[in-house]
């Protein structure tokens, strides 16, 4: 695949990346050398030694586990190289005020924060936004503490004013509403394996689920297909074009009524926002269900 | 070279002219010698070059920093620029003086220096600003007079105003005037007053009610509106936050920064390093250490405990009090660690002015609004600049 995705990452080192786009642990990095790929360090060695090696090739660098960690950041805001940085929270309650360390970092290098959606990650999506830090707020399969605070999160994303970052994937959600931008949430998240293939050091591609025989170019499809056999809700579900399943990972039968909530949420001002800039109405009701996909 | 800013608020003297009630520097009488700005400066590039900073504003502040005279900070250019060309490095020179000692000797070195602009202060009414005989009245007139020939001399003059009870007493639009037109200033800016220094008759003058405080301040703003920002009169800080709630690149003042210690250190004439003007001649608990003594100043800011205590301010605010809360987190983080610590003995609370700062947040919101939806204007006499950011002490 030589396109571009449909939706570009929040956060890039170069406008011409190669697409599918492998992210890949710092060690085995050196060894794929000049292609383009995202690099993952997860300890300040690691770090320091890709933000000051990182060629063009390295669109961004993914940094894990590392916030509490001072003298990365101190580092990161001192050193010349321009390249990105997707920070990646592992614990937001708990991580939330150390993001006050990358406010210095932003002077020198474009930063986005990867939010896990547990619990807690609605005071770290606050905060990012008050410091106008891009965010990709990271789903598995909420449960109704953090569907609690996904609505909360989806409300402030929409009134607040003083949001003027993207936050992902709500932002797509209501690109994708209003027709504007043709993605889905795989993309939006950076999860399709086929345009954004995961592997482990041996170079070996880690997909989303164990499935015997697919490859990570027809998983997002294969995924889809399954759940159209199973006769999941996604069958009939409107937002399902958007979603492709997404939240029915690791347990398919998990029930998307408090997701299809915040998405309605998306939705419904996706329409006023439609309706002011004269637009036809927003996608859902007439996007094709799951089986025509 | 990255695009992080550094200021230095370089007092060459805490020795002062003037004897104003509310000054919180420990005046002494020392002053930075010619013979160690060589090594100053050294200090500041190879911070600046190990930070891969490319430029350092230098704010000169007192004490009075007119004491020391226009030669001598001819001087202080020359071995700086020349230090720092040789290091592809750039310095850039404001002032802010009480002008009393102001004369035509001076205007060369305002020109070369600080590009034709000095700040200063006063206040309305003034009663507490005093020359060293006590007189209020004294100190207005001379300063009066020597803002008119600064004036003359075709040299721009910002006011920092603080606000005391008077202030309130006399009402929004009186203060109003009486910089506008009675002075005919077109830049000036108001500060909130924590008290500072010694505890004396005026000190209560400066803790004022939050209530009262809000609503002059938002009067304030109002008038401004109304008659001063289509006319190119900047009053800070109702013009950075217009420009931040109408979509423009806003600098606002330090205490709404989302962390001070990242922007600037102060640094006096003996060395000593703290995070503002502030805390650098009075609060030796709050020092990071000493330039002349400590060649590394890059190290001497990652590893002082005090400078930590300011680094990790914001994080415990968004903890610890409400603010994580609040919708205007983006435009405060807490605001002055300078007036918590004024207020409430530690830097690790919130702004005491937090309510008048959300009811100025607010105001500033309602006419950004309405600025933004109107109708281009023809351009007014004197377009506003952007201006220098401001560092908002007393």
């Amino acid at each position: 695949m030589d396109q571009p995705p449909l939706t570009e990452p929040a956060v890039r080192n170069s406008g011409t990346a190669q697409f599918p786009l492998p992210i890949l642990p710092a060690g085995s990095a050196g060894r794929i050398g000049v292609e383009d790929c995202v690099v993952i360090v997860r300890n300040l060695e690691e770090f320091q030694h890709w933000l000051r090696q990182a060629t063009p090739a390295v669109q961004w660098i993914q940094v894990e586990g590392l916030l509490n960690q001072p003298e990365a950041w101190i580092d990161a805001a001192r050193v010349g190289s321009e390249v990105v940085l997707d920070v990646v929270m592992s614990d937001p309650l708990v991580e939330y005020p150390m993001l006050y360390r990358l406010v210095d970092v932003q002077n020198t290098r474009g930063v986005r924060v990867t939010i896990p959606m547990r619990r807690g990650f609605l005071k770290a999506l606050r905060l990012a936004a008050a410091l106008h830090l891009p965010v990709r707020l990271l789903p598995t399969q909420p449960d109704e503490e953090e569907l609690g605070e996904l609505m909360e999160a989806v409300h402030f994303y929409l009134h607040d004013p003083m949001v003027e970052v993207p936050i992902e994937f709500f932002h797509s959600a209501l690109g994708w509403n209003i027709g504007e931008a043709s993605t889905d949430l795989w993309l939006a998240l950076e999860q399709d394996p086929a345009v954004f293939p995961h592997l482990d050091e041996a170079g070996k591609p880690l997909l989303p689920a164990d499935r015997p025989g697919v490859t990570a170019d027809t998983f997002v499809k294969d995924h889809v297909g399954r759940l159209e056999r199973d006769n999941s809700e996604c069958v009939t579900c409107a937002w399902s074009g958007f979603c492709r399943g997404y939240f029915k990972l690791p347990d398919p039968g998990y029930s998307c009524e408090g997701i299809i909530k915040a998405l309605e949420q998306l939705g419904a001002a996706a329409s006023e926002i439609a309706a002011e800039i004269g637009d036809p109405e927003p996608q859902p009701e007439n996007d094709p269900p799951l089986t025509n996909l | 070279m990255n695009h992080r800013s550094f200021s230095v608020i370089l007092l060459p003297t805490s020795q002062c002219n003037v004897a104003c009630d509310y000054c919180f520097e420990k005046k002494d009488p020392h002053r930075l010698s010619l013979e160690v700005v060589p090594v100053l400066t050294k200090r500041l590039i190879d911070h600046m070059v190990r930070e891969d900073i490319a430029e350092c504003e230098i704010f000169w502040q007192g004490g009075e920093a007119f004491l020391m005279g226009p030669e001598w900070y001819a001087k202080v250019r020359t071995i700086m620029e020349q230090a720092a060309s040789e290091h592809g490095r750039r310095f850039v020179h404001s002032m802010q003086t009480n002008l009393i000692g102001y004369s035509s000797a001076w205007n060369d070195l305002i020109f070369d220096m600080f590009g034709g602009s000095l700040g200063t202060s006063m206040d309305y009414p003034n009663l507490h600003r005093k020359m060293f005989n006590g007189s209020a009245e004294g100190y207005t007139e001379t300063w009066r007079k020597r803002l008119d020939e600064a004036r003359e001399a075709g040299i721009h003059i910002g006011v920092i105003a603080v606000l005391h009870q008077g202030s309130l007493e006399a009402g929004a639009e009186t203060f109003y005037n009486y910089f506008t037109r009675d002075l005919g200033l077109n830049d000036f800016q108001v500060n909130t007053p924590f008290p500072g220094g010694p505890d004396n008759d005026s000190s209560s003058e400066f803790q004022l009610d939050p209530q009262q405080l809000s609503e002059f301040m938002g009067e304030l703003f109002d008038l401004w509106i109304e008659d001063g920002l289509d006319q190119g009169v900047a009053l800070g800080p109702f013009d950075a936050l217009i420009d931040q709630f109408t979509g423009r690149p806003a600098r606002l003042p330090c205490i709404w920064k989302e962390n001070c210690s990242n922007q600037f250190i102060s640094v006096d004439s003996k060395g000593t390093v703290a995070q503002c003007d502030c805390w650098v001649t009075s609060e030796p608990d709050y020092h990071f250490g000493n330039l002349f003594l400590q060649p590394d100043l890059t190290r001497m800011l990652g590893e002082s405990p005090a400078r930590q205590k300011f680094v990790e301010r914001p994080g415990k605010l968004v903890l610890e009090e409400d603010c994580l809360e609040c919708r205007f987190l983006s435009i405060c983080h807490g605001g002055c660690p300078v007036r918590a610590h004024a207020a409430l003995g530690t830097i690790d609370a919130k702004d005491p002015y937090c309510e008048v700062y959300k009811t100025i947040f607010s105001r500033a919101e309602q006419h950004g609004t309405i600025v933004r939806s109107r109708p281009p204007s023809p351009a007014p006499p004197e377009t506003r600049q952007p201006k220098e950011e401001a560092i908002t002490s007393n």
